[in-house]
């Protein structure tokens, strides 16, 4: 399940996912954008007014870096009511991220769940050469 | 009974006992509440690993509980329990609590008869559909001032009521008459006020409900005259939380509180248990936010109350007074509270956490209304769409055993994707219309996630909790109109 990037892992009560990618930028991406894909789905015929924000976190690791950059947009997409499509990474080090990201208004979208968060509970990043890993549970 | 390397000690048939030994850091045992078939279930995922993780919890005492329907969540399990001693080192943790702070159940009785309604149940469900509004990004008609939200955040569903919707009456059967005292809407960060903006009187995403039920069997005749309840009686039953505010307010003290650990010397398995001690700032802080968002989740669900009252009126074209649409209780399924309970022998000031898990006073208790003095608080236990759902009282076991606490559902036994992989929505909106049960739902995932299949039998759980004494069936309702987010 999933868009080859990330599949859905079994949870009991909530959303777990394992993401892949080939660098930290692109599970920062991937993981993003299969938290949105969980959240709506585009209507195809209805295009709205593209949204962007802009995000900058830090963290004491870059795990809960991934969890704060998750939350984040969120927070951003209940605040502006829009979900978030595309990604892009200005600055990414183990401990602060800069981004942008674009997205369609939630009246574009066909919604399916609320996520109300990402957590820390089983989070984990690992990196095999160009491998990267990362598990997310979600709450919602 | 094993859990991989976890060994489960057989208190009794309704009891399990998780030794201290299970995991070294343990401060306390684990008791968990189950049947042989239930504890099958739960064997099945990590929730009997995360009762052990919160033994590990500073100032825990006696035991690290867990109701029948415990199933896996994030940090505490979904029907743990956890009291901590503030003048022991107690913590509070915003994971013991969840991101829906309040997320809680109130139902309401009414004088109308499955006969009254059965003509027009599709027209009600349809009709409380487009007056309630549900799903992700839905907002509400309520549009108020930065000044009067924070009002709301001390007040509650008074809050509501003061603005007409509702009356001083539903207040007396709202657990801590709708507002908890200590709200500090200070605490309170302006994004989690930006979060929650609009979202007063909506239902929400995921397993929030509006449903409506027929009284299908009475256990407790003498309970059921006290709480004005019959055969065939039509009742209604409301399921929503505190929405975004409740879920920032979580996030933001979840952040604070990772840097707890090492300020207070804090060692727990798993980062969504970051806590503090209940009497530190970080501690009071958090509490002060925390009952902020309980508010505006009892504003909520009297706003979604003054909704559905209004969506019988129309329907039914009489007051919703004639109908008789009125109150029998609101409970908390998801909250910390500063209470007293006994411990040895001693009366203590606890931090009682309940994660899916609903309190249940017992009769005399101080906290009750006058009307429920003799029988005990109600206790209001959903079922899935498909199947029954229960109203309990608390007793004086559960005092004893559980700080007075009992179960808050069916509890889910398949995940929500195995539920994707493995349910047809056509065949199970059949299924449901079969038992003369209409749905509608606003997410397109939402029923599939939800069915009836997804969740262990609701029967299986009350039977646990009532058999184990910890509260006391009074009687049972079906579904014939379910709303869902």
């Amino acid at each position: 399940m999933g868009n080859g990037n990330y599949e859905l892992l079994d949870h009991t009560a909530d959303v777990a996912i394992l993401v892949r990618a080939k660098s930290l930028e692109e599970l920062f991406v991937n993981t993003a954008s299969a938290m949105f894909e969980i959240v709506a789905d585009p209507h195809l015929d209805k295009q709205g007014q593209r949204v962007t924000a802009s995000v900058a976190q830090s963290a004491s690791g870059r795990e809960e870096l991934l969890v704060n950059w998750l939350n984040e947009l969120l927070f951003l997409s209940a605040s502006q009511e829009a979900v978030f499509r595309d990604f892009k990474i200005i600055g990414l080090d183990g401990s602060s991220l800069r981004a942008e990201a674009f997205g369609l208004p939630f009246s574009s979208c066909e919604m399916h769940i609320e996520i109300k968060a990402a957590t820390f509970h089983e989070l984990s990043i690992s990196e095999e050469g160009e491998a990267w890993q990362a598990k997310v549970v979600f709450d919602v | 009974m094993t859990e991989g390397e976890i060994e489960l000690q057989k208190i009794d048939d309704c009891r399990w006992r998780l030794p201290k030994s299970a995991k070294p850091g343990m401060r306390v045992p684990g008791i968990i509440y189950a049947n042989e078939k239930l504890l099958k279930d739960i064997l099945q995922d990590k929730a009997v690993e995360q009762v052990a993780n919160v033994a590990f919890l500073p100032g825990i005492v006696t035991a690290s509980l867990a109701m029948p329907d415990i199933h896996w969540g994030y940090g505490f399990p979904i029907g743990g329990v956890a009291a901590t001693d503030p003048a022991r080192g107690g913590v509070i943790s915003p994971g013991g609590v969840g991101f829906d702070i309040n997320c809680g159940i109130r139902l309401l009785r009414t004088n109308l008869s499955f006969d009254d309604i059965k003509e027009r149940q599709e027209e009600l469900v349809y009709a409380l559909f487009s007056g309630v509004p549900s799903g992700i990004g839905s907002k509400g008609d309520i549009r108020i001032s930065a000044r009067e939200e924070k009002e709301l955040l001390v007040k509650g569903a008074g809050w509501a009521v003061s603005r007409g919707w509702g009356i001083e009456e539903d207040l007396e059967y709202t657990e801590e008459h709708g507002a908890i005292q200590g709200a500090d809407p200070d605490m309170v960060s302006e994004r989690a006020y930006t979060r929650g903006k609009a979202q007063s009187g909506t239902l929400g995403s995921g397993n929030h409900f509006i449903e409506v039920q027929v009284i299908d069997q009475l256990y407790d005749s003498w309970a059921c005259d006290e709480l004005e309840l019959d055969l065939g009686q039509v009742t209604i039953m409301i399921h929503s939380g505190s929405r975004g505010l409740g879920y920032q307010v979580c996030e933001d003290y979840v952040r604070q509180m990772l840097s707890c650990s090492q300020k207070y010397n804090i060692n727990v398995p798993d980062r969504q248990l970051a806590c503090a001690p209940v009497d530190s700032p970080e501690g009071k802080a958090y509490l002060a936010a925390m009952r902020c968002a309980a508010n505006y989740a009892w504003a909520n669900r009297q706003c979604l109350m003054h909704l559905v009252r209004l969506v019988f009126e129309k329907v039914f074209r009489t007051s919703w007074q004639k109908l008789g649409i009125s109150l029998i209780y609101d409970v908390a399924h998801n909250i910390a509270k500063i209470e007293k309970h006994e411990v040895n022998g001693e009366l203590k000031r606890l931090c009682v956490h309940r994660k899916g898990a609903t309190r249940a006073f017992a009769p005399g208790h101080p906290d009750l209304p006058e009307k429920y003095k003799l029988i005990g608080q109600p206790v209001i236990i959903p079922g899935d769409m498909g199947r029954n759902s229960y109203l309990l009282t608390g007793t004086e076991k559960a005092m004893q055993e559980t700080f007075g606490t009992t179960c808050h559902g069916a509890g889910r036994v398949k995940s929500r994707s195995a539920a994707m992989r493995s349910i047809d929505r056509e065949i199970l909106l059949k299924e449901l219309e079969s038992k003369g049960i209409i749905v509608k739902a606003s997410g397109r995932g939402t029923l599939v996630e939800e069915a009836p299949q997804a969740y262990k039998d609701v029967n299986d759980v009350v039977d646990v909790v009532h058999r184990a004494g910890i509260s006391k069936r009074v009687c049972r309702m079906r579904p014939v109109g379910v709303i869902k987010g």
